[in-house]
């Protein structure tokens, strides 16, 4: 049978993805912990900024659950997603802290989904990934390794749509914080 | 054992109870309109013979099996009960009480077609999918279930479309579960071509195998839909198979294609630019029901999905021409223009249209389709020796028009 895979939310229009959210469920963050995924932005913005393809990973940390980006190499969507600066000791940067959207006082417009919240990652006062601020949901209950995310930026007590994207399970990772 | 055995002639004792009170339920209905038994026969070889068939290839079984359609009063679960009927099964029709109300409606995405069904029909049962409590029974004793009942429409919202075409056919399986009705060899899973992606050349034709990415809302709820039900049949065993018919048209359509013909006839000339070779694919609602009724006696289709699309690989031109032909206008080739240019405009005026002004000229969601070259292999239906009884667009539209013409609706 037919079905939907990462490279299926790369064609889906905005309006279809928001659906997707929508009907979504909330990750099991103990299937994402210890795992990097391939990731891709879909939309005008990351086009435009000409980032489009990255890695996340989830870490524990105490009783918390810390993510990151990886920067990776902005080759085609059909090639492998391949580190920099180098496999062996890739870029991480722009963390974020993980947890329900609903305990958000501010940030629950997608009760169902996980809140990334990178002004709670511990980044640096001037790195500009502070702003962001994504949703993630599981879109298919019998597919754990498919994601879909919705990013913001909050700005000025503004919060502004940037876009969404796709993730899929990649690579198991010692990476710890 | 004993209990068990008390407790099936109990069901089978309610069942047959809750029957008789449908057919009360019917009879009632019938004399409120005023009929007699005589009247209510008389009509019903009057309406038999109007929409007669030629006999299909589909051999029905010695004992006639029951088929339960849902969404029976529908455009396609009308001509659902029709087929099944001419082909000898028993019919149980299924829809929401309003549907069975009066007399049948032509208008728009309002068709209703109580009438047919009510004359074809063994037996009615009024019910909503969107409650469960409403399903109970429904599908006792089925042998085939065609679950038609859906949204098809792409400008509703999204809460809807969920509410109905995925939660209502997670109550219609779950219910299929609570009856157990161990007879049962098929459901057969409505959902759209509109699934895929929207095919880059290199992606032709499409088939089943293509890449899934819903367009529209409206596809994305039919492939939730498909999805959940193939979860049924993996999980517990439930037979089912998908069929994903393109665009349907035939008598009592007035959805899509009557409103095309409306504009087509009133214009003085057709003209159409000379590049727009792009696909326009079609089936004939009474291939889509006998493919339908056709899978559900292969078992090798059980768990698999067919696209149901006919021979005819028209381009927007040959339908131009076709629409030209029969209305008797002039026909005319305009210079080549982009059709992404097209496109664009197509769904800024739809997007002004729809969200802003509040009217329906094209809806929004669609007007994003124009233009793609929407070829649909359907070697795979044919592989099981299926053989459509309209292959030709043109000749099923004939027919189709011809209908229109009769019943005042061009």
């Amino acid at each position: 049978m037919a079905d939907m895979n990462f490279f299926s939310f790369l064609r889906i229009q905005p309006f279809v993805l928001e659906a997707i959210l929508l009907q979504g469920k909330r990750p099991d963050v103990s299937k994402l912990i210890g795992w990097e995924f391939k990731g891709h932005n879909i939309g005008l913005l990351p086009r435009l900024g000409r980032i489009l393809k990255f890695k996340k990973g989830f870490v524990s940390f105490g009783d918390e659950v810390i993510g990151y980006n990886v920067l990776v190499e902005q080759n085609s969507p059909s090639e492998p997603w391949v580190a920099l600066p180098d496999e062996s000791s890739p870029k991480r940067h722009g963390f974020f802290k993980v947890y329900p959207a609903e305990f958000s006082p501010k940030h629950n417009l997608y009760p169902n989904a996980l809140l990334l919240d990178y002004s709670k990652g511990g980044n640096p006062i001037w790195d500009p990934s502070r702003v962001l601020r994504d949703y993630l949901v599981q879109p298919f209950e019998d597919n754990d390794d498919l994601y879909l995310g919705k990013a913001y930026a909050e700005i000025f007590g503004k919060t502004i749509f940037v876009g969404f994207f796709v993730l899929e399970r990649y690579n198991k990772s010692n990476f710890k914080i | 054992m004993e209990k068990k055995r008390k407790e099936k002639v109990e069901d089978l004792f309610s069942s047959s109870e809750k029957k008789s009170e449908r057919r009360k339920k019917v009879k009632e209905k019938q004399e409120e309109a005023g009929k007699t038994e005589e009247e209510n026969l008389k009509e019903k070889k009057a309406h038999k013979e109007q929409i007669a068939e030629p006999e299909s290839d589909i051999k029905p079984e010695e004992k006639p099996p029951l088929v339960v359609i849902t969404g029976a009063c529908g455009f396609i679960g009308s001509w659902a009960v029709q087929i099944a009927k001419e082909n000898g099964f028993k019919v149980r029709a299924c829809d929401l009480p309003s549907a069975f109300v009066g007399k049948d409606d032509l208008v728009g995405s309002r068709a209703r077609f109580p009438e047919i069904v009510k004359n074809l029909a063994d037996e009615i049962v009024e019910c909503d999918i969107t409650s469960p409590e409403t399903l109970k029974d429904v599908f006792k004793d089925a042998t085939y279930i065609l679950h038609i009942a859906a949204i098809l429409k792409y400008d509703v919202s999204w809460d809807l479309l969920y509410k109905v075409n995925v939660l209502g056919t997670k109550n219609v399986f779950d219910e299929i579960l609570r009856s157990e009705p161990s007879q049962l060899k098929r459901v057969v899973v409505w959902s759209t071509n509109g699934i895929y992606a929207l095919p880059k050349e290199n992606e032709l034709p499409i088939t089943e195998n293509s890449l899934v990415a819903p367009p529209t809302k409206y596809a994305l709820s039919k492939f939730l839909e498909e999805r959940l039900a193939m979860m049924y049949n993996r999980k517990y065993g439930i037979p089912v198979t998908v069929i994903r018919p393109t665009a349907v048209y035939g008598p009592r359509e007035t959805y899509m294609f009557l409103e095309n013909l409306r504009t087509f006839k009133k214009m003085k000339f057709l003209a159409i630019p000379s590049n727009f070779t792009f696909s326009f694919p079609s089936v004939h609602a009474v291939d889509v029901c006998r493919a339908a009724l056709y899978l559900v006696s292969k078992p090798e289709a059980n768990g698999e999905d067919y696209i149901i699309n006919d021979d005819s690989e028209l381009t927007a031109i040959d339908v131009m021409r076709f629409a030209a032909e029969v209305f008797d206008k002039p026909f005319y080739f305009l210079p080549p223009v982009p059709v992404e240019i097209v496109r664009a405009g197509i769904i800024g005026i739809s997007f002004i249209s729809e969200k802003i002004l509040k009217k329906r000229l094209i809806e929004f969601e669609f007007s994003w389709m124009f233009g793609y070259d929407m070829r649909y292999s359907n070697e795979k239906l044919k592989s099981t020796g299926f053989e459509f009884k309209y292959p030709k667009f043109q000749d099923g539209m004939r027919e189709t028009i011809k209908w229109y013409e009769e019943n005042g609706l061009l």
